[in-house]
């Protein structure tokens, strides 16, 4: 069959076949139908010869036998002639019982020969006895059998002949035409590279065959047409995608970029196809390019998030991660490499990782930028780590200016303090605020462990001269310890260790240099033990007030109790209040404390009202404004506006120090107390910078005179008359603005009289009682009198003053 | 090529396989005929075989008419056939029975008409065509 091509295939090897199946099975076929017609014909002859010879010959003898005695020869010779008319018979011989010819045919002629094979014996019966010989011959059916051959092989021949050419034609006409233009319908679809139809459909089983091929090109054009609009679109996004995507051979090389890569780098497509990868990224991590790359090749799962950096064409270097989708096929052809633009993520992190790092008061590196410094030390070798120490570094009174001059003066000195501390390092040491008035200085490359005392004491020195803060003089000294990385592998050991030895500086006068050293693990383990303490007692409620009483100093009845913070560990009994409050100051739990104290204050005034409101005595309670959160002291005022009664039952003591810082935070707080009727004393009088001036201007109500004043008052020193002078002065100004005073701490009876007699109010001390609790105070409270007082043992007896 | 000559030999073969042998010489066909035509000849009286009507108490006579070419063969003995003639003119088919002796082939029993024992050896496959 000729397709388009000119070629010759197909169907004509299909005929060929076919015809070699046929034509042997029509041969044999048509041989053997022919053979057996011809073996049915040729028996049949030979059937009705034989039966011919046979009938004649034996009639012949019959004849012969049925002749009148004396016969003669010739008779006879003339019945076996009629044998010769039958031309499968040849000769007769007639042969008597003594064995001569009696007669033959052809006369006289008869037989040459008699043998076995073809000669028909017959006796003859009386009165001639003897045998008739026939010989005769199957020639004729020879002849019948070579012309019954030659037909059937002409027959066959043109059987042969003609069921060839019929087949040709045949399959030609049925098999081949639609084969062909199968073919060729393949042949140019092939060729086009778009679906070919074939347009002729028999009605056969071809017919079929190519309306199913005709559908399957009529499926195969449509799903080419949605493959062509798929691959458009996904071209489409591929290139218009803002995302930065590419594919890359397993060589490495760039098989496509997407649009936008090209719009961001600035390369153009020729520029990259087929270019390594290495041109345009280098891996950011540890990892070589070469080990990603084969990384990237080897991926059956997606990969996420590998760092590389981007080349542009104008030079610069983009952050962006990698992801790597693998080939569908898996046979690492082409994986689809994504990458995300992180540079601005990573400008933002670092923007806000040097945030996080930097105190934003001093522009130094806050607790955290120290941390990283430690850990890159503790990262590095040996010998720079023992070359290196860290100094804890706290201002002395900062605090005290920082309350006092207010904050923006504090927040001055911070920055002030930062840039000398800042010119007394070299530039390879490493400054950071810790917060508040806390700064670390770690020193590195240090020849001698010694090296760090030079700095310490430098600094020292350099905070000897005073701060010029807003026109005034700040003088701030610094207590500083100093630990060796020798001391401990651990950062955050680091600095707990030269905040100890910062501890002992402070212990030890304050504005000097200490070291650490083991012992002051000790102190280090009983603060934890102290805190761990409060955090339990905050937590179990173990903290407690044990009252002591404060009394009039005329009447000798009590009219008030201080409470005074306990706590009731319950392994090791009551804690001194002094220790707890420092340490509860240094860790950050006084908020916690004062918050339960005002509670407290408020739930034994209110319970126990008969023995204070009822009972015209008041319930005074330590209060620093400084340590009370908003929250707290809001619902501490709720409580008292809402109760008024137990509102001026209740004192809040609030110590000079406090209250000569001029805070406006604290003089609000203040205000809104007395608002709510409760009253406020001014606490530890005269241990501060105050002076008898400052009391006319003081928003409170009571005074009370530190101990250090009524301690001793009554013995003949110098020292006692100053102070008896001073509190007689105090008294008189407490008279003319209205207020009471409260001496602390009168342990003895003349002291309270000498008090007593200059006009002071009330009392407190042990010779009225220690603290005690609640329990036991209570009936104190409500039955204490001069007769109490006069009961015990080592108190003189007082004069009643005589109103 | 090959394929074709294979497929020719392989149906030759089949064909082949499938050919009867040919059962009877042709001497023996002749001299059967001509033994049986010798014993209708012998029993002839004036030209016909006369057939014993017993039921009737008279014989037929019953003329030659034409000897069958086809002969059976039961075991060792052979059927003949050959058509006879009454004196209406109707056909009467005689079967020969024959068997064989030192001499030649001998008529050992003859029937006329119908022959419905040789009917049945026939369908019992008892007698076969020997040609």
């Amino acid at each position: 069959m000729k397709l388009l091509s000119g070629k010759t295939i197909g169907s004509f090897r299909l005929m060929r076949r076919f015809l070699t199946l046929l034509l042997p099975a029509f041969i044999i076929v048509s041989t053997a139908g022919l053979y057996g017609v011809q073996k049915i014909a040729v028996g049949d002859e030979r059937n009705s010869l034989v039966a011919r010879v046979g009938n004649i010959a034996a009639r012949s003898a019959s004849a012969i036998s049925k002749l009148p005695k004396g016969s003669t020869q010739v008779n006879q010779e003339s019945i076996l002639a009629l044998l010769l008319s039958d031309p499968a018979i040849d000769c007769a011989i007639m042969i008597d019982e003594k064995g001569n010819n009696v007669a033959s045919a052809p006369a006289r002629v008869g037989c040459r020969e008699i043998t076995k094979v073809e000669t028909l014996e017959i006796p003859l019966s009386k009165p001639l006895l003897g045998v008739l010989y026939v010989k005769y011959n199957l020639a004729e059916l020879q002849a019948r059998s070579t012309f019954f051959s030659v037909l059937n092989f002409i027959a066959l021949v043109i059987g042969l002949v003609a069921a060839t050419a019929a087949s040709w034609f045949s399959f030609r006409r049925i098999v081949g035409k639609p084969v062909t233009a199968l073919l060729n319908a393949i042949q140019l679809t092939q060729e086009v590279g778009k679906p070919i139809r074939v347009a002729n459909t028999p009605d056969d089983e071809l017919g079929t065959v190519i309306c199913a091929f005709n559908k399957m090109q009529s499926r195969i054009e449509d799903q080419t047409q949605r493959n062509a609009e798929a691959l458009r679109r996904l071209e489409h996004v591929y290139n218009e995608t803002p995302a930065l995507m590419f594919s890359m051979d397993h060589k490495g090389h760039i098989q496509t970029a997407s649009g936008h890569w090209l719009e961001t780098t600035g390369f153009s497509r020729e520029d990259m196809v087929g270019e390594p990868l290495s041109k345009f990224l280098s891996p950011t991590n540890s990892t070589s390019l070469l080990d990603m790359q084969r990384q990237i090749m080897a991926c059956i799962e997606p990969l996420r998030d590998l760092p590389f950096l981007l080349r542009c064409k104008n030079g610069e270097f983009l952050d962006v991660l990698m992801a790597v989708v693998p080939d569908l096929d898996n046979d690492q052809t082409a994986n689809l490499c994504v990458l995300s633009d992180i540079s601005g993520l990573k400008a933002a992190q670092n923007k806000l990782r040097n945030q996080a790092i930097t105190d934003h008061l001093t522009g130094l590196p806050n607790r955290q930028g120290l941390f990283e410094t430690l850990n890159d030390l503790r990262d590095s070798c040996p010998e720079t780590k023992a070359q290196s120490a860290l100094l804890f570094i706290d201002l002395d009174n900062f605090k005290i200016i920082n309350d006092t001059m207010g904050h923006d003066v504090g927040d001055q000195l911070l920055k002030a303090a930062s840039k000398r501390l800042q010119n007394c390092i070299s530039s390879k040491d490493f400054l950071a605020r810790l917060g508040g008035d806390e700064f670390a200085i770690v020193l590195c490359g240090l020849r001698q462990a010694q090296d760090a005392e030079v700095v310490a004491n430098r600094i020292v020195a350099a905070f000897a001269n005073p701060f010029r803060l807003g026109g005034q003089l700040a003088n701030v000294g610094t207590s500083i310890g100093i630990a060796q990385f020798s001391d401990s592998e651990n950062s955050d050991d680091i600095l707990r260790l030269a905040d100890l030895a910062m501890y002992k500086s402070k212990q030890s006068g304050k504005n000097c240099v200490s070291h650490y050293s083991n012992d002051l693990t000790a102190k280090v383990l009983k603060r934890d033990l102290t805190i761990r303490r409060i955090r339990d007692a905050l937590a179990q409620n173990h903290f407690t007030f044990h009252l002591q009483p404060i009394v009039d100093l005329s009447s000798m009845k009590a009219v008030g109790a201080e409470a005074l913070l306990r706590l009731n560990c319950p392994n090791d009994g009551l804690m001194a209040p002094s220790d707890i409050i420092k340490t509860a100051e240094e860790c950050g739990l006084i908020d916690q404390i004062t918050a339960w104290t005002l509670a407290e204050a408020y739930a034994v005034a209110n319970s126990d009202r008969q023995i204070f409101s009822d009972s015209g005595r008041y319930l005074a309670v330590n209060l620093s404004p400084k340590n009370v959160t908003p929250s707290a002291l809001q619902e501490m005022l709720e409580r008292l506006r809402g109760n008024p009664v137990v509102a001026k039952s209740l004192v809040f003591e609030i110590t000079e120090t406090a209250l000569l810082s001029n805070s406006d935070e604290i003089n609000k707080v203040i205000q809104s107390i007395r608002e709510t009727g409760a009253r406020v004393a001014l606490d530890d009088f005269g241990t501060g910078y105050s002076s008898l001036g400052h009391l006319r201007r003081l928003p409170v109500d009571i005074i009370k005179i530190d101990r250090s004043f009524v301690n001793d008052l009554t013995e003949n020193s110098d020292d006692a008359l100053r102070r008896r002078a001073l509190i007689k002065a105090t008294a008189a100004m407490a008279l003319d603005l209205n207020m009471k005073i409260v001496a602390e701490g009168i342990e003895d009876l003349a002291s309270a009289e000498f008090l007593r007699d200059i006009g002071i109010s009330y009392g407190q001390g042990y010779l009225f009682s220690t603290a005690q609790p609640l329990s036991i105070m209570g009936p104190w409270l409500q039955n204490f009198g001069a007769s109490q007082l006069l009961k015990s043992s080592k108190v003189v007896p007082l004069k009643l003053a005589k109103n | 090529m090959k394929q074709f000559i294979r497929n020719i030999a392989v149906a030759s073969s089949l064909l082949l396989a499938t050919v009867p042998a040919q059962a009877l010489e042709s001497q023996e066909l002749v001299a059967l005929q001509a033994a049986m035509q010798s014993h209708i000849d012998a029993v002839s009286v004036d030209g016909a075989v006369l057939n014993f009507v017993a039921a009737e108490g008279r014989a037929e006579p019953l003329y030659p008419s034409k000897a069958h070419p086809k002969i059976m063969t039961m075991g060792i003995h052979f059927v003949m056939c050959a058509d006879f003639v009454d004196a209406n003119g109707n056909s009467v088919m005689a079967n020969f029975y024959m068997a064989k002796n030192e001499a030649g082939y001998v008529v050992y029993h003859t029937t006329f008409g119908p022959d419905a024992a040789l009917d049945a050896m026939m369908k019992d496959g008892k007698v076969a065509m020997a040609n």
